[in-house]
């Protein structure tokens, strides 16, 4: 409340309508600031959890066994069931400049490599995550690539011996991270989990999947 | 500001006492109960205002404002190894279905919730190493070189004494001496594919999310082994609860 004046009376003092007004008219015209609190007067008490928040997390899985399937060599969204992409609708609009982070992590199932190596990518898959924001523009926040084989050449076309020949690394976790930033007043309106791979003859399964998203705000 | 004073002074006015103490009185109930979000001036308040955070170094947790982050992290110790083993003898095991998890050491958090329903979020990483059960003629069990051993987080629940396996974090290692090209491939659940360390050397890493019960809880990495010997190491495990 900035500033409260008070004028203190000694004896003999003829008060004036002015001086006793005083303070509460400065008390009724002024505001709670910095001057007037103590150092870290706020605590977790005094904050409103039903109001507007400092972190929103947002959360989508599958922990099934129904593997999903794909040999596509663009970006596809996972979806074990054919009916629950993993795709949250977050439809969140930025209070203050925001932090995105995501977290996003699964493992494969059954693998069937393009054996023999017929390209540098055949022995390549990709996980990333993508956010959809102002009502169509998006960004790829993070990717990870992961290979069917462990190599004991390079990866050069035709001249790739797999460690296993015909026998790709199954059951294997993949995960992935990444930050961005948004201005305040975004409205972020959805994060997927998406795949490819990097050769048609190929095909990657994936089996429990996770996706995290988590929005600060402060 | 919410405040307006009951009595106005006027000069020349003899003030009553009621007068006087209702201004008094009103004044003293605002500053003590009655000041509002539109009381408090926007832009006005950092980080200084807040309470500071509070680093409890016993149980390796910083409590801040909004949230509370505790974790163990060994990323710099390599050779930091949580060993784990079958409880049931190589020559004996032959169900792929039983199983008998074990916590990983210095691998859990225990949360105790100021309320009920904060946000929890659990990460965890490591990586887990299995060495192949022996074969000396009659300790050889079925199916060496074929097992299994799968890895994911356990929730406990104190009061109540319940145990849950969280399966949206299940992670496997496998033996890695199988050969491919003779079946059977495997005994266990799942088949690796590779041999030797694609299967035996395995990363993991997993996000586990819920919403606190306001009682007291630990989560532990666990692994339910069908190996004589294996260890995870390079682990990290950090909770964040999140109040608001």
């Amino acid at each position: 409340m900035s500033t409260v004046q008070g004028k203190p009376f000694k004896g003999g003092d003829v008060p004036t309508a002015t001086d006793l007004n005083q303070p509460y008219d400065d008390v009724a015209g002024a505001v709670v600031d910095g001057i007037n609190t103590g150092k870290e007067w706020i605590t977790r008490k005094h904050l409103n959890t039903g109001g507007t928040v400092f972190s929103k997390v947002f959360f989508d899985y599958y922990d099934s066994t129904t593997l999903f399937t794909t040999s596509s060599t663009s970006p596809v969204i996972i979806d074990n069931t054919g009916a629950n992409p993993r795709t949250i609708a977050t439809n969140y609009t930025a209070e203050n400049d925001v932090c995105v982070r995501v977290q996003a992590d699964g493992i494969v199932g059954e693998l069937t490599s393009d054996f023999p190596l017929a390209t540098s990518t055949s022995n390549l898959y990709q996980f990333d995550v993508l956010i959809t924001y102002d009502g169509g523009s998006t960004r790829r926040i993070c990717y990870g690539n992961y290979t069917f084989h462990s190599l004991t050449a390079s990866p050069a076309a035709g001249t790739t011996y797999p460690v296993n020949p015909n026998f790709p690394s199954q059951w294997r976790n993949f995960a992935i991270s990444g930050l961005t930033t948004f201005p305040a007043g975004t409205v972020i309106d959805s994060v997927s989990l998406r795949c490819k791979v990097g050769d048609t003859a190929a095909v990657l399964t994936v089996e429990r999947n996770n996706l995290l998203v988590l929005i600060a705000e402060n | 500001m919410s405040y307006t004073k009951p009595y106005t002074y006027v000069d020349g006015t003899v003030v009553a006492a009621t007068d006087h103490y209702s201004n008094e009185e009103s004044l003293k109930v605002f500053v003590n109960q009655e000041i509002h979000v539109v009381d408090i001036a926007s832009t006005t308040l950092d980080t200084t205002d807040f309470m500071e955070p509070r680093f409890i170094s016993p149980v390796e947790t910083i409590d801040f404002c909004t949230k509370t982050v505790q974790g163990i992290i060994e990323l710099q110790e390599p050779t930091n190894r949580s060993y784990f083993s079958s409880t049931l003898k190589n020559n004996a095991q032959t169900s792929a279905s039983l199983s008998n998890y074990q916590a990983i050491p210095n691998c859990a958090v225990e949360v105790i919730p100021e309320r009920t329903g904060a946000t929890l979020v659990i990460t965890v990483y490591g990586y887990a190493v299995v060495f192949d059960n022996n074969t000396v003629a009659g300790n050889g069990g079925a199916g060496n070189g074929l097992w299994d051993n799968r890895i994911l987080l356990q929730r406990e629940n104190y009061p109540t004494g319940q145990i849950s396996y969280i399966s949206a974090t299940r992670n496997y290692v496998f033996e890695g001496a199988l050969n491919p090209a003779s079946p059977p491939r495997y005994l266990g659940v799942k088949d690796p594919g590779g041999t030797g360390k694609d299967a035996s050397r395995r990363p993991f890493s997993f996000t586990f999310y819920t919403t606190v019960l306001g009682v007291r809880e630990r989560f532990t990495l666990v692994v339910d082994p069908k190996v004589e010997i294996g260890y995870i190491n390079v682990k990290s495990f950090v909770s964040e609860l999140f109040y608001m």
